[in-house]
């Protein structure tokens, strides 16, 4: 389990880190979207435990052994960055149309030269 | 307050508030700056009273700083101390004074007497430090103020090329110097300099390097050849300043380290050879290079490292006689020194030039200058009844027994005869040319003498040279003895009895030769030239120490924009790669060293289910797709087939919550980016060639599978837990949440989730705006 995890956030990690490489401000905006699936993955990944429950408490109340749950606070947090993630996302992907209309172009050694 | 700490510390403060009332009453800032060094002089005075009162013992002041590191702030008060003091203190006086003529109104005066006086400050910070570190820190700010005051005509190239020079070469030395204490105060298990005294084997423990470690600080701060050459560029700096750091105290600070660690490193083997060695080179290096220099100020700056020499010379040597007269030159030399430095300020300042072949006939022009030029240069000559003349013929009759250790004893009149011949060879151009002789040239002002207040500082000076000339017992027992005394260390006793008139004696008549044979070289100077041009013709094939300075310094300069353009040339993607790159070297070079592995990564595949296994091939390969799809719908689609598998995901690591919140947020994404990239371009790649691909996969693989090999570790080692155990006792009681995610989202951590919205809002506006900009643009392509 833990091998595959570590595996899927590793190729995640390598398309988004080629795609940021690339010159053209799409790939690098999917790439952005990708680094931050990869980053999520991650701090979900470091609260999780062997055979750990979901980290919903019973009803009944009373004393329970914590270490049986996963933990609730990397999946808090995570929460949270998805839909910053979203945002970010937006942003970038409104960014980039916005220089393409700007431009004419999204290669980002192109838009370098015209800047001069 | 304690006074040691008044004299340290009052002018430091007074240099933060001086600026201030200096820039308001620009006519009177002298006068508030010379505040500070009046109250250090005065708590001088209280401070040898106390320690007179006390029998002349020893005694320390200190204050911790920080304990943990055995570091304090930490005085000492000797005779050395004390003789340092009230040169520092009494000099910066008659500097300011000095200043107040010197510079027009119209100056940087704040910055000028705020450094002058934090300067003051250090330097007596370096003169009372008793631990290694406190002295070190003093140090190092004399370099630092020095740096600003040698640039303060920042305007002009040369100021900050000497401002840049002396603080590279004095804080190099000074680097090294920090190397030796923090290496002498491990062998010695001590860092205070009042105990080092005292432990006598000491010497013996300390290992060549760290002697010349030490060495090196003394040896750059005092312009000993070769690191002499920063003293001439740094005469770029206002002439006051010239006289107060680079004649009287700062270079001077150099000498002061040596004598205090007369005691501590004297017996040291090699102390002889290499402080002997340094002075020699450097007195007789100083004495050519004056000699060839048509700048007064370089003459003079000359003429003082090759007296820095001397007195290193005679350290170098050591012995009760060598050690009384290196304390007595340095007294007298300070002195006539800056007084010199004083009139050729004058002179620049009324004459517009410091070139001696514009300048001529001065001693009609101005003769009071003229007076007080001849009466310090005589006294460095060591003509009677000035003050030089006693220690000139202390140096001949402690070169007649020099009772160091060592059988060059023949060697030492000679030597010393030679630096006398010199010196009094560069002294009578220093008059000749300016004030005696007819000028070669146009000066550009007509000189004049000053108003009488810019010659007072120097006639101070050289009623100083002449006191001590006629009535040496005003200070011989009460300031230089003491002295003497602690820089020979073990309680030695000095007890001296100055007098111009010895009679006839053997000394006598090594004066009378030095002046006859540097009165022949005068008058035959001409011939003087002609060899030193000659030599100089020789010399300059030679790799001088200059050029090797500005040779590095070049070669440091370009290197490093060369560094920076191969890391920094604004090419984002170039950064990314360095990114990607450093991290996986970081990460591949612990795996190496730390020896992961067995403990560290898990074993085998335990627990990894067939839904598992499925869902990670089709994320791995969603990505893939992402990554390599030419067309826009087919790479959307991808990644949004990468976004539902990490739900899927999300599910297997019991986080129901963020399962759902991806598919959501993924749908949404998804039609995000339909809605964009219809009106983007197909993501047909900018045609690269197949070096840069393999070069960005290659770059993407190795972060790729480090990231692999950190999760891997960090997931098999669980060794605390965060405080989840409290978020999972308490949701239900106290928030009243079964789910604990949402507990900690709306409750615990409620105001991260404001923050999120807000980031939501302020995306969603910029969004906003620039969708407006882009409708209002009209596409010019």
């Amino acid at each position: 389990m833990v091998w595959i995890l570590a595996m899927i956030i590793g190729v995640l990690v390598t398309v988004a880190s080629y795609l940021i490489m690339q010159r053209r401000i799409i790939q690098v905006v999917l790439g952005m979207a990708v680094l931050s699936h990869a980053a999520n993955l991650m701090i979900v990944a470091s609260g999780w435990v062997g055979d750990g429950k979901a980290p919903i408490v019973p009803k009944t109340g009373g004393p329970l052994d914590p270490f049986a749950y996963v933990d609730p606070l990397p999946q808090a947090m995570v929460l949270t960055a998805i839909v910053i993630s979203l945002a970010v996302t937006a942003f970038l992907l409104v960014l980039a149309f916005f220089t393409y209309r700007k431009f004419g172009t999204d290669d980002i050694d192109e838009i370098r030269r015209l800047k001069g | 307050m304690d006074n040691t700490f008044i004299i340290v510390f009052f002018p430091f403060a007074a240099a933060l508030i001086i600026p201030w009332f200096a820039e308001r009453f620009r006519k009177h800032a002298a006068w508030f700056a010379m505040v500070a060094p009046v109250v250090s002089t005065w708590a001088l005075f209280n401070l040898y009273s106390e320690w007179a009162a006390g029998g002349r013992q020893t005694f320390t002041r200190a204050i911790a700083w920080v304990p943990a590191a055995n570091v304090e702030i930490s005085f000492m008060v000797d005779g050395l101390s004390l003789m340092w003091g009230l040169l520092v203190a009494g000099m910066g006086a008659l500097i300011v004074l000095y200043s107040h003529w010197y510079l027009h109104e119209h100056e940087a005066l704040g910055r000028y007497y705020g450094f002058l006086i934090a300067f003051m400050g250090s330097m007596l910070g370096v003169v009372f430090s008793d631990h290694l570190i406190s002295l070190f820190i003093f140090w190092e700010l004399t370099s630092i103020t020095s740096f600003f005051l040698i640039g303060f005509w920042s305007d002009r190239d040369a100021s900050n090329y000497g401002a840049t020079k002396a603080i590279l070469i004095t804080g190099s030395g000074g680097l090294a110097m920090l190397g030796g204490f923090l290496l002498l105060g491990d062998v010695a298990g001590e860092w205070r300099l009042s105990e080092l005294v005292l432990m006598p084997d000491i010497a013996s423990q300390v290992s060549l390097g760290v002697f010349l470690l030490i060495i090196l600080g003394a040896a750059t701060k005092s312009a000993q050849w070769p690191f002499h050459i920063w003293l001439p560029n740094a005469m770029e700096a206002p002439t006051p300043i010239s006289a107060f750091l680079h004649s009287a105290t700062m270079v001077k600070a150099g000498i002061y380290l040596l004598s205090r660690f007369y005691p501590i490193l004297g017996a040291h083997p090699a102390w002889g050879y290499v402080v002997t060695g340094f002075g020699m080179t450097t007195m007789i290096a100083g004495g050519l290079l004056s000699l060839r220099a048509y700048d007064l100020k370089a003459i003079l700056a000359y003429g003082t490292i090759s007296q820095l020499g001397l007195i290193v010379t005679f350290l170098g040597y050591g012995g009760k006689g060598a050690i009384i007269g290196a304390t007595l030159h340095l007294y007298n030399h300070a002195a006539a020194k800056a007084a010199m430095f004083m009139t050729v300020g004058i002179i620049d300042h009324e004459a517009g030039t410091r070139d001696v072949r514009l300048l001529g006939n001065l001693k009609k022009l101005m003769p009071k200058t003229h007076v007080l030029a001849v009466i310090a240069a005589l006294s460095l000559i060591g003509i009677p009844p000035m003050g030089g003349f006693i220690t000139k013929e202390m140096l001949y009759e402690v070169s007649l027994h020099p009772g160091g250790p060592g059988n060059w004893s023949w060697f030492w009149p000679y030597l010393t005869v030679f630096a006398g011949v010199f010196t009094a060879l560069y002294h009578l151009r220093f008059l000749s040319e300016p004030y005696w002789q007819a000028a070669e040239g146009e000066a550009p002002k007509h000189p004049h003498d000053p108003p009488m207040g810019m010659l007072a500082a120097p006639a101070i000076l050289v009623l100083l040279a002449l006191a001590f000339g006629l009535a040496p017992g005003l200070i011989e027992n009460a300031i230089v003895a003491p002295a003497a005394s602690a820089t020979l260390g073990g309680g030695a006793k000095v007890e001296l009895h100055l007098a111009l008139w010895h009679g006839v004696n053997l000394p006598l008549i090594m004066s009378v030769i030095t002046m006859a044979l540097g009165l022949a070289l005068y008058f035959g100077f001409a011939h003087v030239k002609t060899v030193l041009d000659a030599c100089a013709r020789i010399w300059g094939k030679a790799p001088a120490p200059d050029r090797i300075y500005d040779g590095f310094v070049n070669w440091l300069r370009n290197g490093t924009w060369e560094i920076l353009l191969l890391i920094q040339d604004g090419n984002l993607r170039r950064y990314m790669r360095w990114m990607f790159v450093l991290p996986t070297i970081a990460v591949l070079y612990l795996v190496w060293r730390m020896e992961w592995g067995a403990n560290v990564f898990p074993k085998g595949f335990a627990g990894a289910s067939f839904l598992l296994v499925v869902i990670a091939l089709m994320i791995a390969g969603a990505a893939l797709a992402t990554a390599l799809f030419r067309r826009r719908v087919p790479a959307i689609l991808a990644l949004g087939t990468m976004g539902y598998g990490i739900a899927g995901l999300f599910l297997l690591l019991k986080a129901p919550d963020l399962a759902l919140t991806q598919i959501m947020v993924e749908s949404a994404s998804v039609v995000l980016f339909l809605l964009v990239f219809y009106y983007l371009p197909e993501l047909k790649p900018v045609p690269s060639s197949a070096a840069k691909k393999i070069r960005d996969w290659g770059i993407a693989i190795g972060l790729g599978v480090c990231t692999t090999l950190v999760m891997a570790a960090a997931m098999n080692t669980h060794k605390f837990r965060t405080i989840a155990d409290y978020f999972m006792r308490t949701s239900k009681p106290v928030a009243g949440f079964k789910n604990v995610v949402n507990a900690i989202i709306v409750d615990y951590r409620g105001y991260d989730t404001l923050g999120e919205i807000t980031v939501l809002v302020i995306a969603g506006i910029a969004v906003y705006a620039l969708m407006r900009l882009v409708g209002e643009m009209k596409c010019d392509h």
